[in-house]
């Protein structure tokens, strides 16, 4: 582990990476207008209001885009090239920035089905998806 | 908003376009500043404000004010000093926000300069370089994935190629198209090396499916240009250009804005946000599309301007790359776009490269280009910034 950079951490998203180290992806939804909401924060932005709840995400999506990066992003990731950053659909429908693991990069579509697993990253776990 | 004739573009200048040889960034854009000026035929001690979008491999707060201290500007005479750390936003956003201070009478005549020294950064600016684009990244759900703006663009390209079944050499012809007007352009960076579908092709993969060739440059370079009152030309030497309107759309144009790439609502939002800022800005301007003699589109990766014309209403949606790649921006094509080459070709020298449609523009609009349009009388400027996130339009005309 090359000190790749790890989640900044803020009051909103506690409870999110917390989750995470238990293995578990929490997605947030409002309480008053039901809808999710991503990334986690302390207040609805769609309706406004402040009653947020968790809720265990069932962990599998759809890729809705891919890039295998060839070139690394910064020095800490140079050991970790060729590696699938996507933008995955979460079943509870919110999308959210990951990569792709297990994953011959050649196969990988659009549209293909993902599952949750985790990786460690410095003193977090990492939400990152594999082939279903 | 009526911008109509009020503000004029009265002088322009470049300063270590491509490569700087050894110059410090400060040092081009004093050049650049100066080159500008004398085009004006005013002096320093005449400018009472001045605009500077930051800088890449030396970021500060700032900047404005270190340009302006550098070059020894007056604090008499200063009213406006405004550093716009906006990124790609320059390519519209610092224009307008020097027009708005003239309008408002809060100054008189302002440069808008930018400049930066990529490509011959020494260690430590280019490590400042790569910190300010992890940087801009977000710190909490997208740094952590080592999501590269390449890689971004990377998810834009693949997912409106599949969408659209686009080729890879259609992308690659985006390039070639763009990279072409550069080869032809006296000073680009990419003077006299035209690319071929294949040279794209056989480039290294960066993120796939973006191959080297597809990637904005990274060089050297300054630019500047003098605005001031249409009332106040008999002061200056040369016609102004005029900056007749302009508009900005954020996020997706509708809907609610976003500020990081995962925020965006989908990936096609230069297409969704162009469509809005460009329609504000020519209804402003009292013009359709049809009156728009010379086109420029923020070109850093081939998908993104091909999502911008078609926003802008030049091609059906999934055809935009098509559109460029097949002849229709050369200057005997539908409407002649990024005549020097963009950030493809001529210079990308950071948070500055966009401000070079507008120098570019200018010489268009005076007729003293190098792949001169004929009676250009009409530019639109279709800027972008940061994430997918804000999409500057602004409309210029020759007197």
């Amino acid at each position: 582990m090359e000190n790749r950079p790890v989640p900044l951490v803020t009051p909103d998203s506690e409870p999110f990476w917390e989750a995470c180290n238990r293995e578990q992806l929490l997605v947030q939804e409002c309480a008053s207008c039901e809808r999710p909401q991503w990334y986690p924060r302390a207040r609805c932005r769609y309706c406004y209001g402040y009653d947020l709840k968790w809720k265990e995400a069932s962990g599998v999506g759809t890729v809705y885009s891919f890039s295998v990066v060839r070139r690394a992003a910064a020095p800490a990731f140079q050991g970790m090239i060729p590696y699938i950053v996507a933008l995955v659909d979460l079943e509870e429908g919110i999308r959210m920035i990951t990569h792709i693991t297990d994953c011959d990069p050649e196969k990988l579509k659009i549209g293909a089905r993902v599952v949750v697993h985790f990786r460690e990253q410095g003193e977090f776990k990492l939400p990152v998806f594999r082939p279903q | 908003m009526d911008w109509k004739g009020r503000v004029g573009i009265f002088g322009i200048g470049e300063a270590g376009v491509g490569r700087a040889h050894g110059k410090s960034a400060f040092m081009i854009q004093a050049e650049a500043i100066d080159n500008a000026l004398n085009e004006a035929g005013i002096s320093l001690d005449e400018v009472d404000g001045i605009v500077n979008p930051n800088s890449l491999s030396d970021p500060r707060l700032r900047y404005a004010q270190s340009v302006a201290e550098y070059i020894g500007m007056s604090a008499d005479k200063l009213r406006f000093v405004q550093t716009d750390p906006l990124g790609g936003s320059a390519s519209g956003q610092s224009i307008h926000h020097a027009v708005m201070s003239i309008i408002s009478g809060y100054a008189s005549v302002v440069v808008v300069c930018g400049g930066d020294v990529l490509r011959s950064a020494s260690g430590a600016s280019s490590q400042g370089a790569q910190n300010q684009m992890a940087d801009v990244m977000g710190k909490e759900f997208e740094n952590p994935y080592g999501l590269s703006p390449v890689a971004f663009f990377a998810l834009m390209a693949r997912k409106y190629m599949v969408d659209y079944g686009v080729t890879p050499e259609t992308m690659a012809g985006v390039a070639v198209a763009l990279r072409a007007y550069a080869a032809t352009t006296p000073g680009a960076h990419l003077f006299g090396r035209p690319v071929s579908v294949a040279d794209v092709m056989e480039s290294p993969m960066i993120a796939d499916p973006i191959h080297r060739l597809e990637c904005a440059l990274i060089s050297d370079g300054a630019c500047a240009l003098i605005l001031a009152s249409a009332e106040a030309r008999t002061k200056f030497k040369k016609a102004p250009v005029l900056v007749d309107a302009a508009s900005i759309a954020y996020g997706s144009g509708s809907g609610k804005v976003h500020e990081h790439m995962s925020q965006a609502v989908d990936l096609y939002t230069p297409r969704s946000s162009a469509r809005v800022s460009s329609r504000r800005a020519l209804a402003d301007a009292g013009l359709s599309l049809r009156d728009v003699d010379v086109l420029f589109a923020y070109d850093a990766f081939p998908v993104l301007p091909s999502l911008l014309i078609e926003g802008l209403g030049y091609a059906e949606d999934g055809r935009g790359a098509d559109f460029i790649a097949s002849g229709n921006i050369a200057l005997d094509g539908t409407i002649p776009m990024n005549t020097h080459g963009g950030l493809q070709g001529y210079c990308h020298s950071g948070y500055n490269g966009g401000m070079f449609m507008f120098t570019e523009a200018v010489r268009q609009l005076r007729g003293e280009a190098h792949n001169q349009v004929s009676d250009a009388h009409i530019a639109l400027v279709q800027g972008y910034g940061s994430h997918i996130s804000r999409f500057p339009t602004t409309i210029l005309r020759s007197e």
